[in-house]
């Protein structure tokens, strides 16, 4: 019994409205696969297989940019890409009988084409597999086109979005080889997750860059009394737009600060810090390395972010631009690189200690188990124990007076724990009559 | 010169050229693998491309392609192969239900009919079958997920 082709949403037509002319195929396996036409005002179309049944070949037609066409030729851009990026965001269905006649065409939004008919994202084009190349080369004199006309092999050029909306843009580009992520269409539960573990990452992150606890220093500077607040607004973001391919989001900062002595803004340090973070977690050594820089805050947030990806089976492309200064930078994860990241993370042990001097009130006192939560003056809250010295003073403290206080932080991560243990010990604590 | 007529000589002659080019071909005596599917009795793994309907036939194409599409593809190497596929279903989910998911091995003797020289980079070459040859005696070597 002859399997009817899936059914796609779409607009039938009579007949294909455009009247080509066959250039030469970009995949041809007992017959041609992938290939490419040109119409009569030379404009290049695609023909891509994507199923057949016994009696009909059902096509996915497009017409493509040269440019793009040319850098897919060059192997810079994906055929996930090359899909992605039809002129006037068109699509046809053709379907062919064993003539080689069209006797089906629809026109269907991208929307709507299923995953089954889109290739895996990591798969660029192999002349090996081609026909005709040179005649699609020289037809669309594809050798003349430069790569700096488009510059490099990005989802979407996120420096030229950026340069559009005059802006820094983040640009998170999420797929997945399941029904979660189609083309143009996301599970609700599978966005609010991979925007808010990479809102906290950032957030963790710029919490770390202003730090409070240790020392000030080059990288580190030390955040003035009330500034925690908008220093977790320099790393929120405002959805801006998404476009159709996979689901591509790109978010804008809510809040721009410019550090004056390396005139970058805070959005770019912080991004920055989140891509340094993404490289040494690459290896075990580098990862080392950058452990004096890492805290419990952003080792959580980053374990999440790396745990979403892996258990909805996600790939993710994170992609910044600064139209300021043209800096821009792209990482990519999937769930086997999210795994062995993970792994490097679980194997990285941090045992350090260090005292901290705050003002500030308490906010809760349990004399049973000698425990506290404080609020230092800058809003920092820290939760811990009394030392043995001050259990039996805690009577004396109160929930309105200000307090100068001494806690022993101590930051413990074994091999094998996901995260840092965090303990945290008053050992002393004095009421500041002054104020 | 072959003296046993191949197994397609009618589509042969319908094509109206040298079809296949006897200079070119050759015995074979060896493994080669091919892509199946699973369903070892299934059509496609025993006929050629454009024996199997619908055929993607290009009415443009040259004598030497269309005669090609009458024979059988196989491919000297397991791993090539074995990529070549993989990155096909990669690209093409849906061609698993054409060509296959599945490696076969075949033992290609000269008595099965004649063959063009394997392309140096994929070792992809194509086995003219000669009329009295059946079908393959097809083992799973290896299946792709």
């Amino acid at each position: 019994m002859n399997k009817p082709l899936l059914n796609i949403s779409g607009i039938e037509i009579p007949q294909f409205p455009k009247e080509l002319t066959k250039i030469g195929d970009l995949i041809y396996f007992q017959g041609s696969l992938m290939s490419v036409y040109k119409d009569k005002d030379m404009y290049a179309y695609i023909f891509d297989w994507v199923e057949s049944n016994d009696s009909l070949n059902r096509w996915l037609v497009y017409q493509t940019d040269i440019k793009i066409l040319a850098e897919f030729i060059k192997g810079k851009y994906s055929h996930f890409n090359l899909i992605n990026s039809p002129e006037k965001d068109l699509f046809y269905l053709v379907d062919k009988n064993i003539n080689g006649d069209i006797v089906n065409c629809k026109i269907i939004s991208g929307k709507h084409i299923p995953n089954q008919y889109l290739p895996q994202n990591d798969i660029f084009f192999d002349d090996e597999d081609s026909r005709n190349l040179d005649s699609i080369v020289s037809t669309f004199r594809l050798d003349e086109i430069s790569s700096n006309t488009i510059n490099n092999s990005k989802i979407f050029d996120i420096l030229e979005e950026a340069q559009r909306n005059n802006s820094e843009l983040i640009n998170l580009h999420i797929k997945s080889s399941n029904e979660k992520v189609g083309f143009g269409k996301i599970r609700t539960s599978i966005l609010s997750e991979v925007l808010n573990s990479y809102y906290k990452l950032s957030k963790a992150t710029a919490i770390n860059l202003f730090d409070n606890k240790g020392k000030a220093s080059e990288d580190k500077v030390r955040r003035k009394n009330g500034e925690l607040k908008s220093i977790i607004e320099l790393a929120d973001t405002e959805y801006m737009y998404s476009k159709a391919a996979s689901f591509s989001v790109f978010l804008k900062p809510i809040k721009q600060k410019i550090d004056l002595f390396d005139n970058t803004t805070c959005t770019e340090k912080i991004t920055k810090t989140v891509f340094k973070l993404f490289e040494a977690s690459l290896a075990k050594d580098s990862l080392e390395e950058l452990k004096p820089f890492i805290d419990n805050g952003m080792l959580t947030a980053y374990n999440n972010f790396l745990k979403e990806i892996k258990e909805q089976d996600l790939t993710i492309t994170v992609q910044y631009a600064n139209p300021g200064n043209s800096f821009q930078i792209k990482d990519v994860f999937n769930p086997q690189k999210a795994n062995s990241i993970m792994k490097n993370l679980s194997v990285l042990e941090v045992s350090n200690t260090h005292n901290i001097k705050l003002k500030g009130f308490f906010k809760a006192l349990d004399s049973t188990n000698y425990t506290f939560k404080f609020e230092s003056l800058e809003g920092d809250i820290y939760i811990g124990k009394f030392s043995e010295q001050l259990k039996n003073g805690m009577f004396a403290f109160n929930l309105q007076s200000i307090y100068q206080i001494s806690l022993e932080i101590a930051e413990l991560k074994k091999a094998g724990k996901a995260n840092i243990d965090e303990k945290i010990t008053m050992v002393a604590s004095i009421e500041d009559k002054a104020n | 010169m072959s003296r046993i007529p191949f197994k397609y000589k009618k589509f042969h002659a319908e094509l109206g050229c040298k079809c296949p080019s006897l200079e070119n071909l050759r015995e074979f005596d060896d493994i080669a693998y091919r892509f199946v599917i699973e369903d070892l009795n299934h059509f496609n793994n025993h006929n050629p491309p454009y024996v199997i309907t619908p055929a993607r036939i290009d009415s443009e194409d040259c004598c030497d392609v269309k005669c090609k599409g009458y024979a059988i593809s196989l491919f000297t190497d397991l791993k090539k192969a074995e990529n070549k596929l993989k990155k096909f279903l990669a690209t093409k989910p849906l061609l698993s239900n054409v060509l296959g998911n599945c490696i076969g091995k075949i033992q290609v003797t000269p008595e099965c009919g004649m063959v063009d020289i394997p392309n140096i980079k994929d070792t992809h070459f194509n086995l003219h079958e000669f009329e009295n040859h059946k079908s393959f005696n097809i083992t799973i070597v290896t299946k792709i997920e």
